[in-house]
């Protein structure tokens, strides 16, 4: 099966290339409008096939690899290295992309998918997805020379063959790990067809804006993917990783959220080029960017460029990935240079409160996110190439520079909307933002009286500062949301005898995609809302005697024993501890230790208790080794469950996008 | 699966691919050659 497996990733290569060549070559064919021996459109037909059947190579040395993995095939090196007997079939499957090469072959595979469903569309614009093909064709083959060249799952053992494997990494055995890295492939891999076919357009000229029509429905799924992806990582580091955060300003979680920056730009300045045909120029390089950020984001997982712990061992693909990047960027600038007196806006922009001027404000401030973080992710490999020592770059560095702009952010995703298109006059400014303006003074003072302090004891504490910001301005965007969406429901129940259900229904139907984005825009109210919460929390870490107690906010944790338990996986340790309050027994929390079997690595498992108000967090630290006591943390997280809820918001407010429009002749009648 | 076997199915795919991306279903040539008239005629039939 290895055989096959190789043999197939070979042939996808071979199909790519050609995909690439011959679709290269009839498009050229075509432009120079010439009798040929060779038909053009024959061979742009063989090329589209090359790609559909390439798919099929990739899928076959997939399936091969899985097949291998729940074989225990541990003559292959990298199912030595990443599985083993006892391993959960659930967590075979992840083994396919827990190590470099796996993953690698994952990237090929998922972008085999979506070169798929692009060349089984037959459209009007057969030359621009013909194009589009090509180049896809050109990263597939990338991906394909690495896997069959210089990682290659299917490499062999060396020597005599272990009866067992070393097993899968212990963070990686989490269920939410089965499908996070997937989710943030599909992301990642997904804006290389917004890419291909924005590079398509301007190569081939005369496209206009075809383009980003055709480009919404791909950028806004990669863009779901991609923030699903994100949100189950921070959830999975929450839940296990056991140090009570989600976000740790790691390298390989800032290169994940950077192409979401980016595309969160695109997604706003393309309705900007779609409706007033303004930022084309700025289209263009927000997709380009996305793109080549999904790429930095995947050598500095692979390439062993920084250290994180997502990141694999110090290996020679980062150079690899590195002129890959350097070729990508080199074609996007010659394209544009070459093109760019085709990307002229439509017109300027006419007055600096408008809500164009909010999008493009937006853009810049997405940007400026952006940039901060590639310079916190850069500078320490950077530093260490230039002046040989690593300079560190921590949480308080990011959180001092992004949360700002975090919260400018959240500002102008309330005002925008509020705002008309072209200009705005007083008496719209003060009529639309008067209504949110009141909630936000009120809630700010509510917070204060509650006891959100920035000032306490003569001291001025920052992080209650942004939080009291965070929820005024929350609580500002909810109700400038309600506010535009009550006004457009009133409006259709004024003009038809419809009831409010049914106007605010249609209101949706009749623009999917603008009460998509403002339901969007309230989820990430509530996440920064939930995020807004870190500033509050609080922790306790104590040796705990049988029968003994600790306190934390209004919760009283009294240990009634500790466990051993233990299956053909792993042995595990946990606390029995019963949760009280107020002297009224309430749940009983099982905070537990694993010890990996196959890799001989712990893992802790934290016992969580959600509620709106804030999560209790139980840690089992292990055994104090000089006095065989066992150490608990708990910790108490307010409003983190805010988070996850406001994830739901999002998801669903971009399903909501998604959904074709309904024209208002049919909603009429 | 031995190694004689993978080569073999491996083989196979190739070939399926080759006949995929190669098969004559539509000659393009002779479309491209195509008048309008005889676009009309093969409406009227």
């Amino acid at each position: 099966m290895a055989v096959f497996g190789s043999f197939a990733l070979l042939i996808a290569l071979a199909l790519a290339a050609y995909n690439l060549l011959a679709g290269g070559l009839a498009l050229r064919l075509m432009a120079i409008k010439r009798p040929t021996p060779l038909s053009p459109e024959r061979l742009l037909e063989t090329a589209r096939r090359a790609g559909i059947a390439g798919f099929a190579a990739v899928t076959a040395a997939a399936c091969a690899l899985l097949w291998l993995i729940f074989t225990n095939d541990f003559s292959i090196s990298y199912i030595l290295e990443h599985s083993n007997r006892a391993l959960p079939a659930v967590y075979k499957f992840s083994a396919l992309w827990a190590g470099q090469e796996g993953s690698l072959l994952l990237w090929a595979w998922l972008l085999g998918i979506f070169g798929f469903i692009l060349r089984r569309r037959r459209t009007r614009n057969e030359k621009l997805y013909a194009c589009a093909s090509a180049i896809m064709a050109g990263i597939q083959a990338f991906f394909l020379l690495l896997l069959c060249f210089l990682a290659s799952p299917f490499a062999l053992v060396q020597g005599p063959i272990p009866a067992d494997g070393n097993g899968l990494n212990p963070l990686l055995q989490y269920p939410e790990m089965v499908i996070h890295p997937p989710l943030l492939y599909l992301g990642y891999v997904g804006f290389s067809i917004p890419f291909s076919l924005a590079l398509a357009a301007l190569m081939l000229r005369g496209h206009g804006e075809d383009w980003i029509k055709i480009t919404r429905r791909w950028t806004l799924a990669s863009w779901l993917f991609l923030t699903l992806g994100i949100f189950l990582g921070m959830h999975w580091a929450y839940a296990v990783l056991g140090w009570g955060g989600y976000w740790s300003w790691d390298p390989v979680e800032n290169a994940s959220l950077m192409p979401w920056l980016t595309a969160t730009a695109f997604l706003h300045a393309g309705l900007m080029q779609q409706k007033k045909g303004m930022m084309k120029s700025w289209n263009v390089w927000l997709i380009f960017s996305t793109f080549l950020l999904t790429l930095v984001g995947t050598m500095l997982t692979r390439g062993g460029l920084v250290s994180s712990v997502h990141a694999f061992a110090a290996s020679p693909l980062g150079y690899w990935f590195m002129a890959f990047i350097a070729l990508a960027l080199a074609v996007c600038i010659f394209t544009y240079f070459l093109r760019h007196g085709e990307l002229k806006s439509a017109r300027p922009l006419e007055s600096l409160v408008s809500r164009e001027s909010c999008f493009f404000f937006g853009t810049l401030v997405l940007l400026a996110a952006c940039f901060v973080l590639l310079w916190g992710t850069l500078s320490p490999a950077l530093s260490g190439l230039i002046a040989g020592s690593k300079v560190t770059i921590g949480a308080p560095w990011y959180n001092s520079v992004v949360v700002p702009i975090g919260l400018f952010l959240l500002f102008l995703s309330g005002v925008g909307p509020l705002l008309p298109w072209r200009t705005a006059s007083l008496k719209d400014i003060r009529q639309r933002l008067l209504p949110p303006a009141i909630v936000l003074a009120v809630t700010a003072a509510v917070c204060v009286a509650l006891g959100v302090r920035p000032w306490k004891d003569g001291f001025f504490n920052q992080g209650h500062f942004y939080a009291l910001v965070a929820f005024a301005l929350a609580a500002g965007v909810v109700t400038a949301v309600f506010s535009e969406f009550l006004r457009g429901t009133a409006e259709i129940v004024q003009q038809s005898s419809k009831n409010y259900f049914a106007a605010a229904f249609l209101l949706v139907r009749r623009n999917t995609r603008r009460s998509g984005g403002y339901t969007v825009h309230l989820g990430v109210a509530l996440v920064v809302v939930g995020l807004a919460g870190a500033a509050f929390n609080r922790s306790v870490e104590s040796e705990m005697a049988l029968h003994s107690r600790i306190s934390i906010g209004s919760y009283t944790l009294q240990c009634d024993g500790f466990t051993q338990d233990s299956n053909s996986n792993y042995d595990s340790e946990y606390a029995l501890l019963d949760v009280s309050k107020g002297g009224r027994n309430l749940f009983q929390m099982t905070p537990e230790k694993r010890f990996y079997r196959a890799s001989g690595e712990p893992q802790t498992m934290v016992a969580i208790h959600s509620t709106p108000a804030g999560d209790l967090y139980v840690v089992y630290e292990g055994i104090n080794p000089d006095n065989d006591q066992p150490v608990i943390k708990a910790m108490l997280n307010p409003l983190v469950g805010w988070i996850w809820a406001g994830v739901l918001v999002m998801l669903f407010g971009t399903l909501v996008a998604l959904v074709p429009e309904q024209c208002t002749v049919n909603s009429g009648q | 699966m031995t190694e004689t076997q993978g080569l073999i199915a491996g083989m196979l795919l190739f070939f399926a691919a080759y006949l995929y991306i190669f098969w004559p279903e539509k000659v393009l040539v002779n479309e491209r050659e195509k008048t309008r008239m005889n676009d009309l005629l093969e409406h009227k039939e």
